[in-house]
């Protein structure tokens, strides 16, 4: 799936239109690798504009870039230029797209990015609500703080 | 933070299979305080396909050292348990001694696999038990511990992250008069076998007995590869291919020297082989195990005790001299205790510390007498790895 995509095996051009009205013309191929766009075309097979509704233009391009340039040197420089708000909104499209490379990619980087943080900002990051008591979330802390350093309990 | 309104419910935040993609990439130690971020999120990271999914994507990372100490010889068992983390933020280094009262009584710990542990009754006890538990979920399976109960016994624990498959090794040492060789007085020590079988839930003894003049010390029962290992006061590792039923005695890369031997040695898992570490006047040694039934060891890592004295005169001053002056060999002056994952627990006089040999980089842990000593030979140490599995599958 990684290699660069052939010209010669389908020249067959497709637009896709985004969330904003963005406009982006790609090879059949490069517009099958979103499998939900795929579904798409195997219902309606004469259809040459297709609606991304939950993509905004900015985010499709940074996608339809990826499905060109994957590789492994590449995915590994991948995430580090967006911010936690794209990744956040690329992985929504990746999902939405059903682009599993591109899914997988990403929620490798966003759980990099977390993994040392603590849970406030983590709540932040994703917009969660704490529906915790304080003193169930005081149980839990209470059991694993030895894995961390802390106060010896004796 | 600015989230784009789309026209969905969530209003832009992931759905819960998008977290549990992502959380199923984290490994266990911060996903155990991401249990608190929510109640959702709780039982997203409790679920049972979800650890199955995070076992498949992470990997284990050594979280600390489980220490405690054991009379030399007594029937009864020395209670405290302790626990020293390898990542410690604090500066004033602390030591936990209570990471497995969640148990129903004190034990003594015997092995440590992938994050499960299993330990036993103290001795003496009314009702001897074997425990096999996670500390981080705090959730046990216990088992009767049949009689004869040898305090010195060591049960190993051959664990490959599915709970309703793993296997348990009993090892005893036992002692036959050699009558038949006239010339030696001596009698000759064994090792003998016995397993317990997740799927047949049954003890059953196997015909194979490993013959060796050395007691265990220090490092029981690290699993790796289907193969466990357990250092020896000798120049052999006793090693059991689980599978097959099979022992050998693997000899230790360097020949100790003297009669009265120094073990200034241990053994632990790295990158899925057996490492031996030995400290000598000569230095820091760490040797992998290429190849097991060739008995090929390479020599992975060394350092010079001028070099650790230079670059850490606060913590080693004068090592060389102390370690070449340390008659007590049942307590050399720099003695490693345990290794996992390319770091070493390493006490050098009353203090202990945790050398990452993959960063050249010495830490002081803690000292000695927090891990609150009550016997003259040096502790047991068991490396422990976080891992969500839960037991209750077993």
């Amino acid at each position: 799936m990684a290699e660069e995509k052939s010209q010669a095996s389908s020249s067959k051009m497709l637009t896709l239109k985004a969330s904003d009205g963005v406009l982006f013309e790609v090879e059949l191929n490069i517009a099958k690798e979103m499998k939900t766009v795929q579904a798409y075309i195997d219902d309606c097979e004469d259809i040459e504009t297709i609606p991304i509704p939950n993509v905004l233009g900015k985010h499709l391009a940074i996608v339809i870039e990826y499905i060109k340039k994957t590789n492994e040197e590449y995915d590994a420089e991948f995430e580090k230029q967006w911010n936690m708000d794209d990744l956040q909104l690329l992985l929504l499209a990746a999902n939405y797209l059903n682009i599993s490379g591109l899914q997988e990619c990403l929620c490798k980087a966003i759980a990099k990015r977390i993994e040392n943080k603590s849970p406030e900002y983590v709540r932040k990051v994703f917009n969660i609500e704490n529906d915790h008591s304080p003193e169930e979330e005081a149980k839990l802390r209470k059991e694993y703080k030895w894995a961390f350093e802390g106060v010896d309990k004796d | 933070m600015k989230m784009i309104k789309v026209d969905d419910e969530n209003e832009g935040r992931l759905n819960t299979d998008i977290i549990f993609d992502i959380l199923s990439r984290v490994p266990a130690k911060p996903l155990l305080d991401m249990k608190c971020i929510s109640r959702g999120w709780h039982n997203i990271i409790s679920n049972r396909s979800f650890i199955k999914a995070q076992l498949q994507n992470t990997q284990l990372d050594l979280n600390g050292f489980i220490v405690q100490d054991r009379y030399m010889i007594s029937k009864r068992d020395i209670k405290t348990v302790s626990y020293i983390p390898v990542d410690s933020k604090n500066a004033a280094k602390l030591v936990h001694h209570t990471v497995f009262a969640f148990l129903p009584e004190d034990v003594v710990v015997l092995a440590s696999c992938k994050g499960i542990v299993c330990c036993r009754s103290c001795l003496p006890s009314p009702n001897p038990t074997i425990y096999l538990c996670n500390p981080s979920n705090r959730e046990w399976i216990q088992f009767n511990w049949s009689p004869p109960c040898d305090i010195t016994e060591s049960i190993a624990l051959a664990f490959d992250f599915e709970p309703s498959k793993f296997k348990l090794v009993r090892l005893k040492r036992i002692e036959l008069n050699n009558y038949e060789d006239e010339d030696e007085d001596e009698d000759d020590f064994f090792f003998t076998f016995e397993l317990y079988c997740s799927e047949t839930k049954a003890w059953r003894k196997s015909t194979e007995m490993c013959n060796c003049k050395d007691d265990l010390i220090k490092n029981r029962g690290i699993y790796i590869g289907g193969f466990l290992h357990w250092l020896t006061e000798g120049d052999q590792i006793l090693t059991f291919d689980v599978e097959n039923e099979m022992s050998l005695l693997i000899p230790v890369p360097v020949p100790l020297e003297n009669e009265f031997r120094t073990v200034a040695a241990c053994i632990g898992e790295y990158e899925g082989r057996l490492h031996y570490v030995q400290v000598s006047e000569q230095g820091l040694h760490v040797w992998c195990l290429e190849d097991l039934y060739e008995f090929k060891w390479i020599l992975k890592d060394c350092k010079l005790l001028e070099n650790f004295e230079a670059e850490y005169p606060r913590f080693f001053f004068n090592l060389k001299n102390r370690v070449l002056e340390s008659e007590d060999t049942t307590n050399p002056w720099m003695n490693p205790l345990g290794f996992k994952d390319g770091k070493l627990l390493i006490k050098v006089a009353a203090e202990l510390y945790i050398y990452d040999m993959k960063k050249d980089k010495m830490v002081h842990a803690c000292s000695f007498l927090q891990l609150k000593p009550q016997s003259m030979s040096h502790p047991t140490v068991f490396p422990l790895s976080l891992t969500l599995v839960s037991l209750k599958d077993a």
